[in-house]
């Protein structure tokens, strides 16, 4: 078990790596010069020289990729060429924004994902199956942005209740600070939630139909006790894995759904930093986000060998 | 093979239908989208504009329907690229990869995961700016490993049949074995996949053309519509309903086409994502 378990993390370490060698050859060995693009075409070439000095252009790209990684692993990322700030700091201001973003939207997916999944599964092919699996094939083929958008057009222009964009800050108060984030969140969660139900549902029909099910029954427990004891952990690990992508794609939401509603999170800060070809700050936030998501396949990983006992076994012995 | 289903039946209208207003869109739409006309800004729906204008009096209906051919140009093309590549690498892999090769392919398409679309697009954007290859590429890197996953999956299983065992013991080579066993096999759940990865792609291509990333500027798009609308959202709300149904409804459309394919050729299990 120990091994395993050190076994992934090794391959999270290196995955990480991996990924942060990965995105600087993207940025630095792609034809095109980072300082040409900053300055637009008509920059004249001392200034564009000067920012290469600036930027280290004109050292190795050894150099550069060490010198970058050793201050990664002292949590300086380096400074921003717009504002002119530290980006760790930046992207830890921004992430209060968005931390607290993510964890709504996700309790938003999961709580009506998995509820609505198993109770349509048991009600398979009656009419309120029919009727929430209709609802939530429609929910799954709208983009998150028009959503964001249908929202503010129905909660705050029409009915006033939550503000259409922009983030009142902690410092106003709890409630002021959630009060704008809880369209945004719902935009994320509602087309997650209708991807969830639908797996759920697919993966907790497929184990009541296994005849282990059926001696459960027979041997006289009742439908809910065999749906705790029994189904419901053999139908969450097909679900856990697909969660994975499913996240990613949570996560990905958030960088489009900041801009809908003006959210100063990282989402809006990435975006701003692609305008403004700001070459350092793209660089270190898409390492972050890249980390995030290997993060979360990480602890995933991690869940479905709790879960799925089959997963702890040496290979050789499947 | 069951009777045709009206998930099955939806989904192929739909999708034909918004395959062919793409198709009309890329050669003729009623006005010339870019066109102007500051007089008849932001008018409603009448018999000249069927649709309305937007903001600089374009014509909504044509913006539409030649944004609409752009998206599909975008989804078409990275789906075909991506997929191509993930199902060729699938093959090597399990056909001349057995062993750790394969597996060390598998290692490398599983870490495109890691990188989505948007973060492509965002890292292509830096570099070039925003353009229609930028917006194929990054989509097309994400279809890679889904690809790859579900065809290397199918094909190993394929590889265990008697016909295949049968084929390889009378001295089949590996490409007869690809074309005259796997392929015909694998025909529909690639179909399948494809039509829930077109949906998939048509999603990403509306958040990255929203957000200026994908289809650049002049060319219309509806992701950019969207953006446009936001502004007068109280006063024109259908300027972002609209476009931004037009998209659902083409995700729709694919997305009830591949479930209806799926269920027709039986193979829910197979399913990856």
């Amino acid at each position: 078990m120990i091994a395993l378990i050190a076994r992934r993390v090794c391959g999270f370490v290196f995955a990480m790596f991996a990924a942060a060698a990965a995105i600087f050859v993207l940025l630095n060995l792609l034809p095109g010069d980072p300082a040409a693009v900053m300055l637009g075409l008509n920059a004249p070439p001392e200034t564009v020289a000067a920012l290469r000095q600036e930027l280290g252009l004109d050292q190795s790209l050894w150099v550069r990729f060490v010198t970058w990684l050793a201050g990664l692993l002292h949590g300086d990322m380096g400074m921003g060429l717009t504002y002119r700030v530290p980006i760790a700091g930046l992207i830890f201001e921004r992430m209060k924004v968005t931390l607290p973003l993510s964890l709504l939207a996700l309790f938003f997916t999961l709580l009506p994902g998995l509820c609505l999944g198993i109770y349509t599964a048991l009600r398979a092919r009656k009419g309120d199956d029919v009727i929430i699996r209709f609802i939530s094939q429609l929910m799954l083929s709208v983009p998150n942005f028009w959503m964001g958008l249908l929202l503010i057009l129905i909660f705050a222009i029409q009915l006033h209740w939550f503000p259409a964009g922009g983030f009142a800050g902690w410092n106003a108060g709890f409630w002021m600070g959630m009060k704008s984030l809880i369209l945004p969140s719902l935009a994320l969660a509602i087309t997650q939630a209708a991807i969830l139900l639908q797996i759920m549902r697919a993966s907790l029909l497929d184990v009541l139909s296994e005849p282990y099910m059926r001696t459960a029954r027979a041997k006289g427990l009742r439908q809910l006790t065999s749906l705790y004891r029994h189904a419901l952990r053999n139908a969450f690990a097909p679900v856990i894995t697909l969660l994975g992508l499913q996240l990613t794609f949570l996560l990905t939401g958030v960088v489009v759904i900041e801009n809908v509603f003006a959210l100063p999170g990282i989402g809006r800060l990435i975006f701003q930093a692609v305008s403004q070809h700001d070459l350092p700050v793209v660089q270190n936030l898409i390492l972050v986000f890249v980390a995030i998501i290997l993060c979360v396949h990480f602890i995933l990983d991690l869940l479905s060998i709790w879960i799925d006992p089959r997963l702890r076994r040496p290979r050789t012995a499947q | 093979m069951k009777s045709s289903s009206p998930v099955f039946l939806g989904g192929t209208f739909i999708a034909c239908f918004i395959l062919f207003l793409g198709m009309i869109g890329a050669f003729w739409t009623p006005y010339a989208p870019q066109t102007m006309d500051l007089s008849h800004r932001l008018s409603s729906f009448s018999s000249q504009h069927w649709l309305g204008t937007d903001h600089f009096g374009r014509d909504v209906l044509s913006l539409m329907m030649s944004g609409l051919s752009y998206s599909l140009f975008v989804a078409v093309s990275a789906v075909a690229l991506g997929g191509f590549l993930g199902f060729v690498l699938a093959m090597i892999a399990t056909l001349w990869g057995r062993g750790i090769s394969g597996q060390i392919l598998a290692a490398i398409t599983d870490f495109f995961f890691v990188f989505p679309a948007l973060l492509v697009a965002m890292l292509l954007a830096t570099l070039y700016g925003p353009s229609l290859f930028n917006a194929v590429v990054a989509i097309a890197v994400f279809n890679i490993p889904i690809f790859f996953r579900f065809s290397r999956a199918l094909a190993q299983m394929l590889l265990a049949r008697d016909h295949v065992l049968a084929a390889q013991a009378l001295g089949q080579t590996q490409f007869g074995l690809l074309r005259y066993h796997l392929l015909p096999n694998m025909a529909g759940v690639l179909i399948t996949q494809i039509s829930i990865q077109l949906a998939m792609a048509l999603l990403a291509e509306a958040s990255l053309s929203y957000l200026g990333l994908g289809v650049p500027t002049p060319l219309p798009s509806l992701g950019r519509m969207l953006q446009d609308a936001q502004t007068y959202m109280s006063s024109m709300p259908r300027l972002a309903l609209l476009p931004g149904g037009l998209i659902a409804f083409a995700v729709l459309g694919f997305n009830l086409l591949g479930d209806g394919l799926r269920d027709k050729l039986d193979i829910r299990r197979l399913q990856t994502f």
